[in-house]
C-alpha cells in the first residue's frame, strides 16, 4: 500500500511560520553539510522537509526533528535560500503544541515558564554568579544593561564567564548594570524548540522590563540572546542597541582601556560559535579580543562559515547526545591535534559542551575558555 | 605525366609543407623525415615543416615562398582538409595564383591519430608523395558561378517561418511565405501566456502578422503544398498547389473568423488572407528555400497513463486551453465539477527508452527531450496555483530540465506556491486508475525517488500530461526535396556546430522546431540566422560552386549515353545534339562531382575537374614508388 499524502500537514507547517516549506527542490544539499554527517547521524534535514511537504509520518522523533541543532550550516549553503531553520522550527510547533515535545525539553519549557529560566532554578537565584563580585544595578543613568545569559547565571562553570566579564568591564570604565531576577531567559532556544506562546511570553516580559528601566543598549554574554534580541524582538516592538560581549571586548582593547599583559605566549584557538559566526557574521572582533593578550592564534581547519557546531543550539545542550555523536568532541580532537593549549570560544553553551567533551576525552593539556576568562587572565 | 608535359608549358615548382599541430602529428610521424623525403621528389622545389601551419607565420612561409617564385603549387600535409583546406587555398589567391593549385595531405586524421611507431611516418611520406605527384598534374580550375534569382521561399508560418519572412524581405529580397493551414502562428497560436516573458501568445502573433501583411516582399500562399521541386541553389522551380480547406477541424475554426486581417485569436490563430474558393497551381522560381515546417504535439496512445481512457486525462496544450477558458476569479473546474486537486506528469513521449517504452506501431521512439515542456509544465502548474489556491497539484518529474535564461524562476514559483513534486524513474513510471473508492475518480500511484521509493497514492481530478515535440508531417516534403532526417526524425543541419541553420545541399536552410525542439525564442534566432544565410546568398547576384564537376572531352564522347544511365543526380547529365553529332553535355550548378560517369564511360571521354584519371594515376605510381622504396629501407 501507497501512502497518501497529507497536505494539511504542509499547509499548517507553511502557516505555522514554515513559509519556505514547498521552496526546497529536495537537491539535499542541506544533508550533505550538516554537521550530523561527521557523527554518522540519522537526521537529515532534507527527508525532514520532504516528510514536512507530503504531510508524511517518520520525522516527529527526537533524533529526527529534535536533531537539529540549528548551526545555520544548511541555511547559508541552501540554493534555494530556504530558512531551513524557520521549517524546522514551524514543524517542531506542530509537535510541541499537541504535547509532544521530548521529555527533557518538557523540563526546560516548564521551568523557563515557571521560573524565567531553562535550568530549573529559582528566579531569585538568578545573581548568585556576582557573589563577591561588585555588579551595580541598572540605573537609567547607565550606559548599558548587562544581559547574562541564563546558563552563566547558574551554571557553575559557566558563571565564571560573567564574573570574569564584569571584572574587566569594571577595570575598563564601562558604565553598565544588570537587572537580576527581573530579567527573564531570552527565549530564543524556547522558539527553536517550538514553543512560540512561551517565547512570546518570555520576550514581552523582557521588553516591559527594558522599556521600564530605560534600557537602550544591552551588552550580552550569550551570542543566542544577541541573535533573538537583534532578530526577534525587534518585531514585537523591540528598540535598543545589541552588542555581545566578546565585540565590547575587541572595542575596548583597540581602545586601551583594558589593562592586557600582552605577554601570555599560549597557542590559542578559536572556536566561532555558531550565533556569533553564521548567525550573526561576527568574525574578526572575537579574534581581535583574542590577539590583544599576545597569544599564539591557530586557526582550526573549520572556521568562520565553516565552522563546526558544538552542538548546542536548538534545545540540544538539554539532551542526551551519546558521546560518539558529540560534535563538540570532535572539535576539542580538532584543536588539540592543531597544538591548541587553549580552545576559546564566545557562548556559554559551546563552553559547557566543549568542556565535557574535553574530559570524554581526557585531553589533560586542553584549557577550554570563554574571551572573557582569557583577558581576564591576563590583565595586568 | 611530365615527359607528356609540351614543351611550352614550364615545369612545375611544387612546395611541401608538413604540419606538426603541436605534438598532434609529430608525436607519432617523423615530420623532419617527411620534409626530407619530399624535397628528393620530381618538381619539389621547396621542402618544409612547421610547428602550426595554419597559424600567421605558417602561412607567411608558404606566401614568401609563392610571391619569390619559388613554387607556384602547394601540397600541406596536415589534418583533415575540412579543417583548413580553405586556409591554404586563401594563401593562394593571395599571392595572386589559382587557389585550385593546392593538394592536400591528411596526416593527422589518416595518419597520426590512427597508426603509431614507424609505419606512421612511412604511411605519411606515401601520402605526400601522392600528393605531390597529383600537385604536379593540376591545372587552374575556375569555380562556377550561377545566377541567384533574389528571391526567397519560407515553407511553414509558424513563429520561425514569420520571422524568416519577415527578415529576409527586410534586406529587400522578394519573399514567398508557403502554409498549408489557412492560419498563421502554428502552435503557438495554440498558448496562453509564453514563458520567460509571460507575454500574451496572441499579441506576439498579432504583432508578427501585422507586420507580414504590411510587407510589400512577402507574397502569402496559405492553403498551399509543394508539388514540385526541381532546380539548383540560386535557381530553383517549385510548384504549389493551393485548394480550399475541406478536413471539419479546419472548417469548424475558419467559421469563427470574420474579416480576414492581423489579428491573432486566442487558440486559433492568425487569419491573414481568405482561403482560396478553387484550385490553384503556382509556379515559382526561387534562390533560396527556408525551412519552418515547425513540430507536432506529441499524441499519447489510447491508454498511456489513461489518455483517451478517462476524459480526465489531457494533454498539456489542452490544459493550457482549460485555464484560459476559466473566467477571472472562478475556481477550476472540469466538465462542471471542480478540481480539488491534479496531478501533472512530465516526459509523456519524450525522452522514451528502448526496452521500456513501445514506440507505437511504425513508429520510432522519442529519445530526444523536448526541452520546453518542463518549463511549460512548471509556468502551468505555478499559475494554476495563483489562480485556485484551493487546488492540489502534484507534478510528477523524471528530471527539471528547466534550461533557459529565466526559466529557473518558474521552478521557484512553482515551489514556493505549494506544487507539490515528485521524481520518478522511468522503469517505475506513475500509474494512473480510475479509483471508484475514494474522493475522487483518479488515483495516480508513483514511486517517489527522492523519498527513497516509496510509493505515492495521490487521489486526483484530473490528470495533465506534458506531451513533447515531435517532427512535423514532413514525410512528403522530405521526399520531394531529398531533406536529410536526423534518427530522431528531425531535419538535419550540416554540421551542428559550425553550420547549423544550412542543409547539406546549398541554398536550403532551417528555422525553428521543424529542426530540435526550441522555445520561441530560440526558433526565432535560428529563423533570423537563416534569413540572413538565405539573402546573403540570392542577394549577391549569383551563387559560386566548387569546380569539381564533370566535363566532357567532345572529341573523345561519342554520345553513347552511358554516362547520363549512371547519372545519380537528375538533370546533371543529358544528352545534346551538336554539329559534330550527340554529345553528353553537363550542367555543373547540378553535378555532385561523385564521379560515377567517369566510371561508366567506355571511351574516358568524361572526367571530374580536379580529380581526374592522370592525376589519380600519378598518385597511385607515387604510392607504389614510396613503399617500394620504404619497404627496401627496412
Ligand atoms: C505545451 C507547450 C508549451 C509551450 N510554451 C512555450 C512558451 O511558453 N514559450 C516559448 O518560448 N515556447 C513555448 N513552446 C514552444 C513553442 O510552441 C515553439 O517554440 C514554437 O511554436 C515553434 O514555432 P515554429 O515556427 O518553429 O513551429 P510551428 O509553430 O509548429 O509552426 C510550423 C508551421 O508550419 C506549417 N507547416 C508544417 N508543415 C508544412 C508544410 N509541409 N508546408 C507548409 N507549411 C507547413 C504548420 O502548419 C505551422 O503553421 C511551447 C511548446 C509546447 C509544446
Ligand atoms: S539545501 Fe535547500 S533546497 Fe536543497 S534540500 Fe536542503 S532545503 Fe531543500
Ligand atoms: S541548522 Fe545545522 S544542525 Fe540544523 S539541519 Fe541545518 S546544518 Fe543541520
Ligand atoms: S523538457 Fe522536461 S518534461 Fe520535457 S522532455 Fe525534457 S525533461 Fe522531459
Amino acid at each position: 500500500m501507497g501512502q497518501t499524502p497529507f497536505i494539511e500537514v504542509n499547509q499548517a507547517i507553511v502557516e505555522s511560520g514554515g513559509v519556505d516549506l514547498n521552496a526546497c527542490m529536495q537537491c539535499g544539499l542541506c544533508a550533505a553539510v550538516c554537521p550530523w554527517r561527521e557523527v554518522a547521524g540519522e537526521f537529515l534535514p532534507r527527508l525532514m522537509i520532504r516528510q514536512g511537504q507530503l504531510g508524511l509520518e517518520g520525522y516527529e522523533s527526537d533524533d529526527v526533528l529534535f536533531g537539529c541543532t540549528t548551526c545555520n550550516k544548511c541555511v547559508i549553503n541552501c540554493p534555494r535560500e530556504v530558512d531551513i531553520i524557520g521549517v524546522m522550527r514551524a514543524m517542531r510547533s506542530l509537535v510541541v503544541e499537541s504535547g509532544g515535545a521530548p521529555e527533557t525539553l518538557k523540563a526546560v519549557l516548564g521551568s523557563c515558564h515557571a521560573n524565567g529560566n531553562p535550568w530549573s532554578e529559582p528566579r531569585e537565584k538568578r545573581m548568585a554568579w556576582s557573589e563577591g563580585l561588585e555588579v551595580p544595578a541598572f540605573t537609567p543613568d547607565k550606559e548599558h544593561l548587562l544581559f547574562v545569559c541564563c546558563t552563566s547565571c547558574y551554571e557553575q562553570r559557566s558563571q565564571k564567564i560573567a564574573r570574569s566579564l564584569v571584572e574587566l568591564l569594571n577595570r575598563a570604565g564601562v558604565s553598565y548594570g544588570v537587572l537580576g531576577p527581573e530579567q527573564n531567559c531570552c527565549g530564543e532556544s524556547v522558539r527553536k524548540i517550538g514553543d512560540e506562546a512561551l517565547f512570546q511570553k518570555l520576550a514581552k516580559a523582557n521588553l516591559e522590563m527594558f522599556q521600564a528601566h530605560g534600557v537602550k543598549k544591552i551588552i550580552t554574554t550569550s551570542p543566542h540572546c544577541l541573535q533573538t534580541f537583534s532578530r526577534d524582538y525587534p518585531a514585537l516592538g523591540g528598540e535598543y542597541q545589541v552588542i555581545h560581549s566578546s565585540q565590547l571586548l575587541a572595542e575596548l582593547a583597540a581602545a586601551g582601556r583594558l589593562p592586557l599583559s600582552a605577554s601570555d605566549g599560549r597557542k590559542v584557538a578559536y572556536h566561532d560559535p555558531c550565533y556569533l559566526g553564521r548567525h550573526g557574521g561576527v568574525f574578526d572582533p572575537p579574534r581581535a579580543a583574542i590577539s590583544a593578550c599576545g597569544v599564539q592564534v591557530v586557526e582550526l581547519e573549520r572556521e568562520k562559515e565553516f565552522s563546526l557546531c558544538c552542538g548546542g543550539g536548538g534545545g540540544r545542550v538539554w539532551m542526551e547526545t551519546p558521546p560518539e555523536q558529540r560534535f563538540s568532541l570532535l572539535r576539542v580532537q580538532e584543536a588539540a591535534a592543531a597544538g591548541a593549549q587553549v580552545l576559546a570560544t564566545a557562548c556559554p553553551y559551546c563552553v559547557s559542551l566543549l568542556e565535557d567533551s574535553r574530559k570524554t576525552a581526557g585531553l589533560e593539556d586542553l584549557r577550554i575558555m570563554e574571551i572573557s576568562e582569557l583577558l581576564a587572565e591576563n590583565l595586568g | 605525366m611530365s615527359q607528356d608535359r609540351p614543351n611550352n608549358h614550364p615545369e612545375p615548382k611544387v612546395g611541401v609543407y608538413v604540419c606538426h599541430c603541436g605534438g598532434n602529428i609529430s608525436d607519432q610521424v617523423d615530420v623532419e623525415q617527411v620534409a626530407r623525403q619530399a624535397a628528393g621528389l620530381p618538381g619539389v622545389t621547396a621542402a618544409r615543416h612547421y610547428s602550426f601551419m595554419c597559424s600567421d607565420p605558417g602561412q607567411q612561409m608558404i606566401l614568401e615562398d609563392l610571391t619569390s617564385g619559388r613554387v607556384d603549387r602547394v601540397v600541406v600535409a596536415s589534418c583533415a582538409p575540412a579543417l583548413h583546406e580553405t586556409t591554404f587555398r586563401e594563401v593562394l589567391r593571395r599571392a595572386g595564383l589559382n587557389p585550385y593549385l593546392y593538394e592536400h595531405a591528411n596526416i593527422r586524421e589518416q595518419v597520426s591519430w590512427v597508426h603509431h611507431g614507424p609505419g606512421a611516418t612511412a604511411k605519411a611520406t606515401a601520402l605526400v608523395a601522392a600528393a605531390t605527384a597529383k600537385a604536379r598534374e593540376l591545372a587552374p580550375l575556375m569555380p562556377i558561378r550561377v545566377a541567384a534569382t533574389r528571391h526567397a521561399t519560407v515553407i511553414g508560418g509558424g513563429v520561425a517561418g514569420l520571422t524568416a519572412a519577415l527578415d529576409l524581405a527586410a534586406r529587400g529580397v522578394e519573399v514567398a511565405l508557403v502554409e498549408t493551414t489557412p492560419f498563421l502562428g502554428g502552435n503557438l497560436a495554440l498558448l496562453d501566456r509564453t514563458f520567460p516573458t509571460n507575454e500574451a501568445a496572441a499579441d506576439l502573433l498579432t504583432g508578427l502578422a501585422r507586420r507580414v501583411l504590411a510587407q510589400e516582399r512577402i507574397s502569402l500562399y496559405t492553403c498551399a503544398r509543394l508539388t514540385g521541386f526541381s532546380g539548383y541553389v540560386g535557381d530553383f522551380h517549385l510548384s504549389l498547389s493551393q485548394a480550399p480547406p475541406r478536413d471539419d477541424e479546419t472548417l469548424e475554426r475558419l467559421a469563427r473568423f470574420g474579416e480576414p486581417g492581423p489579428e491573432c485569436q486566442p487558440f486559433r490563430g492568425v487569419l491573414p488572407v481568405a482561403p482560396p474558393n478553387a484550385e490553384r497551381r503556382i509556379e515559382l522560381n526561387t534562390g533560396a528555400v527556408v525551412l519552418a515546417t515547425g513540430f507536432r504535439h506529441y499524441q499519447p496512445p489510447e491508454g498511456e497513463y489513461g489518455y483517451r481512457q478517462s476524459s480526465r486525462v489531457l494533454t498539456l496544450p489542452e490544459f493550457i486551453a482549460l485555464m484560459a477558458a476559466i473566467p477571472a476569479g472562478q475556481p477550476l473546474a472540469f466538465e462542471g465539477s471542480p478540481v480539488a486537486s491534479l496531478a501533472l506528469v512530465h516526459c509523456v513521449g519524450s525522452r522514451q527508452i528502448p526496452g521500456i517504452h513501445e514506440p507505437p506501431p511504425g513508429r520510432e521512439l522519442n529519445q530526444h527531450c523536448s526541452r520546453v515542456c518542463c518549463t511549460a509544465s512548471l509556468q502551468a502548474a505555478g499559475e494554476a496555483r495563483e489562480r485556485f489556491p484551493e487546488t492540489t497539484i502534484y507534478e510528477l518529474y523524471r528530471d527539471i530540465r528547466s534550461y533557459g535564461r529565466g526559466h529557473e524562476d518558474y521552478y521557484l514559483k512553482a515551489s514556493r506556491s505549494g506544487v507539490v513534486f515528485a521524481r520518478f524513474n522511468p522503469e517505475d513510471p506513475p500509474r494512473v486508475e480510475a479509483d471508484d473508492s475514494g474522493d475522487n475518480p483518479l488515483k495516480v500511484t508513483v514511486k517517489d525517488t527522492i523519498l527513497a521509493g516509496e510509493e505515492l497514492e495521490l487521489g486526483v481530478d484530473l490528470v495533465v500530461l506534458a506531451v513533447g515535440m515531435e517532427p512535423g508531417p514532413v514525410a512528403e516534403l522530405t521526399q520531394l526535396m531529398k531533406l536529410p532526417q536526423g534518427a530522431d526524425g528531425f531535419l538535419q543541419e550540416v554540421h551542428p556546430k559550425l553550420r547549423p541553420v544550412e542543409l547539406a545541399s546549398g541554398g536550403l536552410f532551417l528555422a525553428g522546431t521543424c529542426q530540435a525542439p526550441m522555445d520561441v525564442g530560440e526558433a526565432a534566432s535560428a529563423a533570423a540566422a537563416a534569413a540572413v544565410k538565405a539573402a546573403g546568398l540570392v542577394t549577391r547576384g549569383q551563387v559560386e560552386l566548387e569546380p569539381f564537376v564533370a566535363t566532357v572531352d567532345l572529341a573523345r564522347c561519342d554520345g553513347c549515353g552511358d554516362c547520363v544511365a549512371a547519372c545519380l543526380r537528375e538533370g546533371a547529365l543529358t544528352l545534346i545534339e551538336t554539329a559534330a553529332g550527340q554529345k553528353a553535355r553537363v550542367e555543373p550548378a547540378l553535378c555532385l562531382g561523385c564521379g560515377v560517369c567517369v566510371a561508366a564511360c567506355p571511351a574516358e571521354a568524361i572526367q571530374v575537374a580536379g580529380w581526374s584519371l592522370p592525376q589519380f594515376r600519378a598518385m597511385v605510381q607515387a604510392i607504389a614508388q614510396s613503399g617500394a622504396e620504404q619497404g627496401g629501407q627496412a
